[in-house]
């Protein structure tokens, strides 16, 4: 731990400084949660019973919508979600990666994602096609290795592959293997890509990539075999359980957060200035502590959002509140994503089809991708996207199949290309 | 290093959207290639930037550099419409030095060659 920039204090008491953490102290905070979890598991489940719900999850398909609650039971949704974080956190510790806002998003992404549609058996082309990208381009590993992470997007492919190939289980698996991997060596030139069309303005960028590449996948799997139903799978009840431990942790970051900058929320009004277009690292801008407060500010009122709006914790929701949770730290704050927020839950009220509450809330939650949008052209536009993004997210699914897990992010991209250059020139003065 | 030319294109763009977007009058933008580096020099006069920005800048181009950023999101520097993506800059360079001197910003960066 250092301290840094003594802040001034008018009152007269000894300056507080904020506080920043090295690496491996970094390193420590992340890895609380996914351990944490890893001990709740077996509160939920024997061993035995956490063992059959984690084969359960691998049959399950993981195209949207599937909810791993619902599939393997609570426990080895936790399980699979903890294995999964830990496994990437552990990746980045061993490429030296100093966490930043990025990584810090992408950890709880794939945490969250983890309750519906990745496992801990589907993930691993995309990382091994990184790294043949990586070793064919003469780079290290640690450029591409966030692009692999998010790259996870296209999982349920994977087991969607395994099921179509009817070659025995060995070959099936070996052709989804290297056609997985395939994917993950072109992601990175694909994802930067795709960047230029909406110009940073959708921040699940992956999405986007991912969307397109999962249209052609699907239309080409749909043309030469049976096409494959979307899931719906949500599991029923609410796990109020994993509710409160993950309000227990967002008070925490708020708390631990306020202590790191200097005993203070002092900075977050500036915080709230930042339009969130990519790349704003709220870490390198701000700090980690108020970067902290922002996560944790985000995650309750993600929380506060589902509940008002009627719904559950579900796998699909917890999704939801984890990836916006994340992305706290990386372009999302109160000020960009409530306009997109209540503009979905306005037009959830007026849209003519009766559509499950849970798909309304993760809309919503999701729907944030284009907080930046809201953040440099206010709160009207903010709330107008919201109408069009809760229109095409509920119809472009159908275009990949459910096989793209970031649907929000495809659907983000397409209105966040289309609608800039609407809103820039409707803006006056000088652009 | 792949793509570095246009790298090195977008954050001399980025730089300079940065300086314009602060009315400078005059900017001088220099590169130089030396075996194990790119040195980037910007000299920008009568620019509008506060100490309280200036402080800012120094912080943000003096942290450290993120390869794994500079890899996804290369792209997207010069591509803003406020310059205010110096982050992204910061990312893509390993060390810096800013500095005020008879009203003339100087921004020096080192991006070294791996």
């Amino acid at each position: 731990m250092t301290i840094k920039t003594p802040m001034e204090n008018p009152r007269g008491r000894p300056p507080a400084a904020k506080i920043s953490l090295h690496k491996k102290e970094q390193y420590r905070l992340l890895l609380i949660m996914p351990l944490i979890m890893l001990v709740m598991a077996f509160f939920y489940d024997s061993p035995s019973g956490l063992l059959h719900g984690l084969n359960e999850i691998r049959k399950s398909g993981d195209v949207l919508l599937t909810d791993y609650i619902a599939v393997g039971g609570m426990g080895a949704a936790i399980l699979n979600s903890s294995l999964v974080t830990l496994f990437n956190i552990l990746l980045l510790r061993k490429l030296s990666l100093k966490p930043n806002g990025l990584i810090i998003s992408t950890i709880f992404l794939l945490t969250g994602f983890s309750f519906m549609g990745k496992n801990i058996f589907n993930i691993w082309p995309f990382y091994i096609g990184g790294y043949i990208y990586a070793r064919f381009h003469d780079i290290d590993y640690k450029n591409v290795v966030l692009i692999s992470m998010l790259s996870t997007t296209l999982s349920p492919l994977i087991t969607l592959l395994v099921n179509v190939f009817q070659y025995g289980a060995a070959v099936s698996v070996f052709l989804s293997v290297i056609i997985g991997s395939f994917l993950g060596f072109v992601m990175p030139a694909v994802s930067s890509q795709v960047l230029m069309a909406h110009s940073g303005y959708s921040i699940y960028n992956m999405g986007f990539a991912g969307g397109l590449i999962g249209i052609l996948v699907y239309a080409l799997i749909s043309s030469l075999g049976d096409p494959v139903a979307a899931n719906f799978i949500i599991s029923e009840g609410s796990q109020n359980g994993f509710m409160i431990f993950m309000i227990i942790m967002f008070i925490c970051m708020i708390g631990y957060g306020y202590h790191l900058n200097a005993n203070s929320f002092s900075g977050f009004r500036k915080l709230l200035l930042h339009s969130g277009r990519l790349v704003t690292d709220i870490t390198r801008l701000d700090g980690l502590g108020l970067a902290l407060v922002n996560m944790g500010s985000l995650g309750i009122i993600a929380i506060l959002y589902t509940l008002i709006m009627g719904g559950s914790i579900n796998g699909p929701t917890i999704a939801a509140i984890l990836t916006v949770t994340g992305f706290g730290a990386f372009g999302k704050h109160i000020g960009n994503t409530l306009p997109i927020l209540i503009g979905v839950a306005l037009s959830s009220l007026i849209i003519h089809t009766d559509i499950p509450v849970t798909l309304i809330i993760i809309t919503g939650l999701f729907g944030t991708t284009l907080a930046p949008i809201a953040g440099e052209f206010g709160t009207l536009a903010g709330l107008i996207l919201g109408f069009f993004h809760l229109s095409l997210t509920l119809n472009i699914g159908a275009l990949h199949g459910g096989v793209n897990l970031y649907n929000n992010g495809l659907s983000g991209g397409i209105i966040a290309t289309l609608f800039v250059p609407v809103l820039l020139a409707l803006k006056k003065g000088e652009h | 290093m792949r793509y570095e030319n246009k790298k090195l294109a977008n954050m001399i763009d980025e730089l300079s959207t940065y300086c314009l977007e602060r009315h400078s009058k005059h900017i001088k933008l220099e590169m130089e290639e030396q075996s194990d580096r790119i040195l980037i020099n910007v000299e920008a006069s009568e620019l509008d930037i506060d100490p309280e920005e200036l402080a800012k800048l120094k912080s943000l181009l003096n942290s450290h550099r993120e390869v794994e950023l500079e890899e996804y999101y290369w792209s997207l520097a010069g591509e803003g419409h406020q310059g205010d993506e110096l982050g992204l800059v910061a990312s893509m360079v390993d060390f810096a030095d800013i500095y005020m001197e008879n009203n003339i910003l100087y921004i020096k960066l080192i991006r070294l060659k791996h």
